[in-house]
């Protein structure tokens, strides 16, 4: 087994697949490596197909800051009408989904690791892009529109830093990358590929219980600079609303930062320190709410308040 | 939850080391250590901290130096406003009732 990081792509797939029936497929992308496991071979597809430019490893013994197993909730769902659910090593309330969806399983446990278990960084619920002059910070609820905004921001040029998860260094101040796919759904997915091209966004999975979701997959520049933080010089919250017009208010620091709180997964865990980085944070960015009714309009607020964000 | 019912006797305290106070603009943000909560204070919130951070106090005696810290009249704000604003503070643990020596 190699312990070189390669790309995924140019790891074979029977190397693939026999590494995460061991459990020992680890992927290193900015802040956390992930070591994955799973049986299914939609779980390889995937890795091969939308992680292809990710540095992972085969067979490593290290201790990885995540690990996620894609398994069978239980004995029988391995042979009979079999589902999977991921296990990130803690009890979580996952659904059952079928084997073909056993890449969606493999996000949400990643997704769940680094919400509840991250305690080096404040985590926020958002979306990071950014250049070499700082990054856009975009917290919205579900549905809100932060990661088709994140996937648009990509397309004139701004580089991914997360799609899910702003995350705060509390010593530095900064934003760190962990940029893994874009996850997109529903009407987002044909916006984007308009966007980016075809050949950025994995295979749509569809009938999954939030509808049909696509990845936009991350570009090696941006895995090449995963170790390369920025700071937040705009926070964005995006609010969607069908056919309006749309709208940009600029929001007092205070009510940048506290809305910023209930979107971060350990924020009161960390106390003091969080407290103090997510100041810090909020007092070098201009905070906006923008009120949208379609993606062009998101993007030519975003465009234009990053422009005056100095970004 | 205030940890009530209250006398006119009750001596209130905003305990310094259990809060970090921080200006954003205009805006006083307070973070309470204990509860790791966040919290915006209004401007006769602030007062209420800052007087009773110096020294424990009856809400009686307390009343006309918020006033005073405020540059506002009874009239302009009501004894009951500062009243209920105390039990508001009470509520999440800003300050708190002393407790008196044995």
């Amino acid at each position: 087994m190699s312990s070189v990081f390669k790309p995924v792509c140019e790891l074979s797939i029977n190397a693939v697949r026999s590494s995460l029936l061991e459990g020992s497929l680890e992927l290193s992308l900015g802040v956390f490596s992930m070591r994955i496991g799973g049986t299914e071979k939609s779980l390889v597809d995937f890795l091969l197909d939308t992680y292809r430019d990710v540095p992972a490893r085969l067979g490593p013994k290290d201790v990885t800051d995540i690990s996620v197993n894609v398994r069978a909730p239980n004995f029988f769902r391995k042979y009979i009408r079999r589902q999977v659910i991921p296990d990130p090593g803690f009890i979580v309330p996952a659904v059952p989904l079928p084997p073909r969806l056993a890449p969606l399983a493999m996000e949400m446990g990643l997704n769940l690791s680094v919400a509840l278990k991250c305690c080096r960084m404040t985590t926020f619920h958002a979306a990071v892009v950014g250049n070499e002059e700082g990054a856009i910070l975009i917290s919205a609820h579900s549905g809100g529109g932060k990661s088709t905004l994140a996937a648009a921001l990509m397309a004139e040029g701004y580089r991914l830093y997360s799609d899910e998860f702003g995350l705060l260094d509390m010593r530095e101040g900064l934003l760190w990358p962990h940029p893994r796919p874009v996850s997109l759904k529903a009407e987002s997915i044909e916006v984007i590929k308009e966007l980016s091209g075809d050949e950025w966004m994995s295979p749509t999975l569809t009938g999954t219980p939030k509808g049909d979701i696509a990845y936009r997959r991350v570009r090696p520049s941006e895995i090449d600079s995963a170790a390369v933080p920025g700071e937040a010089k705009l926070i964005l919250f995006p609010v969607f609303s069908k056919g309006c017009n749309p709208s940009a208010k600029e929001l007092p620091k205070a009510e940048a930062l506290m809305k910023l709180i209930p979107s971060s997964t350990n924020y009161h865990l960390l106390g003091e320190a969080a407290f103090n980085a997510s100041i810090n944070m909020v007092q070098n960015a201009r905070a906006f709410e923008i009120t949208y009714g379609n993606v062009e309009d998101s993007l030519m607020m975003a465009r234009d308040l990053a422009g005056k964000a100095g970004l | 939850m205030p940890a009530g019912p209250y006398s006119d006797q009750t001596q209130w305290l905003a305990n310094k080391d259990q809060i970090i106070l921080r200006q954003l603009d205009d805006a006083t943000v307070v973070f309470h250590k204990t509860s790791g909560d966040t919290h915006v204070l209004n401007f006769l919130s602030l007062a209420i901290i800052n007087i009773l951070s110096n020294d424990a106090e009856t809400f009686n005696s307390a009343a006309p130096k918020i006033l005073l810290e405020i540059g506002m009249e009874q009239d302009d704000c009501p004894i009951q406003l500062i009243k209920d604003t105390f039990l508001q503070l009470d509520d999440v643990g800003l300050i708190v009732p002393r407790v008196a020596d044995e």
